[in-house]
């Protein structure tokens, strides 16, 4: 190293001590502007209409939109959003498309899988950027976004536009218990969804041989499950090679976040959440103490675990998730399957599904004291957006009586009383046993923010039972000890 | 050049060139640093954002030691990375050593197709693997099945998963190690080992003797990229299998990363990551001083 005479050392001395106190001021000056940042007061979620405008969202609302409007969305991919831009015989060229031209507003719409979806909506929302005018959010996390005062109030912009919505035609206790938040209808479903919603495959079920030897070996007549345990008889019956080709009897929700699902179906069906809070889907009651850690509890886990340890069902292990027992039912090689009947659209499509044209649907009858989960993907207007009243009109429109029957007879799941009770609509079976379900008592997925880490929490002990690691009582014992954990840390035991 | 120029040049133009450097590095590394150590003492949930956070002191960092999944984190880190790292530098030493053999033909082809795995986005291996490995239609299974071996879980078996997790690793990162075994080798003079060849060293001592020493310092600098890199693996075992199943690939970046963005605990996972930060300078300095050669 060179020797530096002083003058050298005391230049670099000064350099280090100027650019070591920028750093020092400016660090300590972002650090401020970041502490003030967040602990300056943020609006309250209960606002009045005129308040949310004035405070929140610049003048865009006011002014008159451009000409040429675009708008843009990002929704789930479920099979029910690819039904907007389909082209059909009843709907050619797409509803997108007919509403461009209609109007000359253009519509884009992003369909990402969930955990993109959640991610990307809850940081678009939280850092209130205008790039998206809609966007859909899953009944089950409406407790960490109603809240937050993220989206247009409908029935604001609904008077503000002069287009009425007709909210009292929509399926009430969708609209009611996943979309209103304080008594203002933030959110309206894209479809009325119901689990669980069997479907499966006719050609087996209506074949005299595996008719006989399914009662031979059962003792009653080979039929859609009306049980959780005959789902369990049809898993093992279906998982074997049938004409050369291997079947799986159904294909079991058992990836993180997904696998508490197939719980909670078993459940609720059987009766395990009495005494439950409504909004809170029955896992707790009115003081947020866990309910699912019951007889009941311990009987559907069982369930589960006895079909996935003795591998009736279609592999994927731990890894199967949402989207997987959909793709497993179109693969053609899966004789039963149930989801949210959103999942559905698309099953009789030859297109993508390999089981087009030989399906059945069904519906499970619920044990005394039981329910069925209601839930959908609901459609908001980003408060933050360029053209929220364009996105209402456009909406308006798409979730029209008249659109919502036209989505209906290509597949999608009816969001109003009027097109469920159209005779063209319940001649397709699908919507026939979608419309059953939506007459049983039903209750919404939980309204708690902490449902999600609940959720997962719970799904690996599931898979915990299920792989052996722990016995269904100890996984059952565990999930509602961290469940209380969870809930007094949220302040609410 | 007049003196007050001459002094400006001297005093003042340094600093002022480099002061846009300095502000970029500033905005998006010291800032944000600055602002994860703020929200690691501080308490704040994303997904109650309505509610400004409350200065909560050391408690997340008192918390996170006694939080059993978080101990679970850090085992599942350290024997990922453990085993990826050691795997990946005796493999690449060897790999390395063979490439630099004048016996190897078709050199220049296999070098070019051993970077292939380096230039791959990690989440486009994550997915390729994916579907290599699945356990109904995955070709390896495939294969496994005609010579007997069945619905290999590869990914969806508590047990081996994080061997799995280890070996994508190893094939996407042996060949950087490969590389820079090979560089150091034809950089190496030659003297010594004409020396040793004359003195009648058999070649496992020419390579135990004057390869391994000398390749020491590249050796230590592969080693020391790899354990950083591995301590904050997330791409591919995001896509794979998301920590799952059970909490068996639950590696510290996976725990941070959900910690905020599902459960909304941003405070809780900023802490999580300025511990991992700590672990990863910890060992870093640990190793650097083990390996790097004496002066």
């Amino acid at each position: 190293m060179k020797n530096l005479s002083e003058t050298e050392k005391m230049s670099r001395r000064r350099f280090t001590k100027y650019v070591g106190g920028a750093i020092a001021v400016a660090a300590v000056a972002a650090a401020g502007y970041g502490a003030y940042e967040m602990t300056k007061p943020q609006p309250t979620a209960t606002v009045t209409p005129t308040q949310i405008v004035t405070t929140t969202q610049p003048a865009t609302t006011v002014a008159p939109p451009p000409a040429a409007v675009s708008l843009r969305g990002m929704t789930t991919s479920d099979p029910n959003f690819y039904l907007w831009d389909k082209d059909t015989p009843i709907t050619p060229g797409g509803l997108l498309n007919e509403y461009a031209k209609k109007t000359g507003t253009t519509v884009a719409l992003e369909r990402l899988d969930w955990g993109t979806l959640y991610e990307k909506s809850r940081l678009e929302l939280q850092s209130q950027s205008p790039t998206y005018d809609y966007m859909c959010y899953d009944a089950y996390v409406r407790g960490s976004y109603l809240p937050n005062n993220w989206f247009m109030s409908w029935e604001e912009l609904e008077s503000k536009t002069g287009l009425p919505m007709d909210f009292a035609g929509m399926t009430q206790k969708i609209v009611r218990d996943c979309g209103t938040y304080e008594g203002k209808i933030m959110g309206v479903p894209s479809g009325s969804f119901f689990s669980p919603y069997f479907i499966y495959r006719r050609s087996l079920f209506e074949d005299p041989k595996l008719k006989d030897e399914f009662e031979k070996k059962f003792r009653h007549p080979l039929s859609p499950p009306n049980s959780w345990q005959e789902v369990t008889e049809l898993s093992e019956f279906f998982t074997r090679e049938i004409s050369g080709k291997q079947w799986y009897g159904i294909s079991l929700l058992m990836a993180p976040d997904s696998s508490s699902d197939e719980f909670y179906f078993r459940w609720l069906n059987m009766g395990g959440g009495k005494g439950g809070r409504h909004a809170s889907m029955y896992i707790t009651d009115e003081n947020y103490e866990p309910l699912i850690n019951n007889d009941i509890g311990v009987e559907a886990l069982k369930n589960i675990v006895e079909i996935f340890q003795n591998k009736w069902c279609a592999p994927g292990g731990t890894e199967v998730a949402w989207v997987d027992i959909t793709s497993n039912y179109f693969a053609g090689d899966v004789a039963m399957g149930y989801m949210w009947s959103c999942a559905w659209p698309g099953v009789d499509d030859p297109a993508v599904s390999k089981a087009a044209g030989d399906n059945g649907f069904h519906t499970l009858p619920l044990a005394p004291d039981g329910v069925n989960c209601h839930s959908s993907l609901m459609m908001a207007i980003n408060r933050f957006g360029r053209h929220p009243e364009e996105t209402y009109k456009f909406l308006q429109w798409l979730l029209s009586p008249e659109q919502d029957k036209r989505m209906a007879l290509i597949g999608n799941n009816p969001i109003r009383t009027s097109t469920f009770q159209d005779p063209e609509v319940q001649a397709n079976p699908m919507n026939a046993n979608l419309w059953k379900m939506a007459q049983l008592p039903s209750v919404p997925q939980p309204d708690l923010p902490e449902f999600g880490e609940m959720n997962y929490e719970f799904s690996l002990e599931i898979q915990n039972a299920a792989l052996g690691k722990k016995k269904v009582e100890q996984a059952l014992d565990d999930t509602e000890a961290k469940w209380r954990e969870i809930l007094k840390k949220a302040g609410r035991l | 050049m007049p003196p007050f120029l001459r002094r400006f040049f001297s005093d003042k133009l340094g600093p002022l060139l480099t002061a846009p450097s300095w502000a970029m590095l500033m905005a998006i590394s010291i800032y944000p640093l600055i602002y994860c150590v703020y929200l690691s003492f501080n308490d704040w949930n994303l997904l109650k954002a309505y509610i400004p956070p409350v200065f909560a002191g050391v408690e997340n960092y008192l918390h996170l030691v006694q939080d059993p999944l978080f101990l679970n984190t850090v085992q599942v880190s350290l024997t990922f990375s453990g085993l990826a790292v050691s795997i990946e530098i005796g493999l690449g030493i060897a790999v390395g050593v063979l490439f630099s053999s004048e016996h190897v033909k078709f050199g220049k082809v296999l070098r070019t197709v051993l970077l292939l795995p380096m230039v791959v986005t990690p989440v486009i291996i994550g997915l390729t693997w994916k579907t290599l490995l699945n356990q109904k239609w995955g070709i390896v299974n495939y294969f496994l099945s005609q010579v007997g071996i069945e619905g290999v879980e590869w990914y969806t078996s508590p047990f081996l998963a994080l061997p799995t997790m280890v070996l994508i690793d190893v094939w996407q990162w042996t060949p950087f190690v490969a590389l820079v075994v090979f560089a150091t080798l034809l950089s190496m003079p030659r003297e010594p080992f004409e020396a040793a060849a004359i003195d009648g060293a058999s070649r496992l001592r020419i390579f135990r003797h004057i390869t391994l020493p000398m390749l020491r310092g590249s050796i230590a600098l592969a080693v020391l990229i790899r354990l950083i890199d591995t301590l904050r693996e997330f791409d591919k075992i995001y896509v794979l299998t998301r920590g799952g199943p059970g909490r068996a690939t639950d590696v510290m970046s996976i725990f941070a990363y959900r910690t905020a963005f599902y459960h909304g605990y941003v405070s809780y996972a900023a802490a999580t990551s300025i511990v991992l930060f700590i672990i990863v300078i910890a060992l870093c300095t640990v190793l650097l001083g083990r390996l790097t050669p004496k002066q």
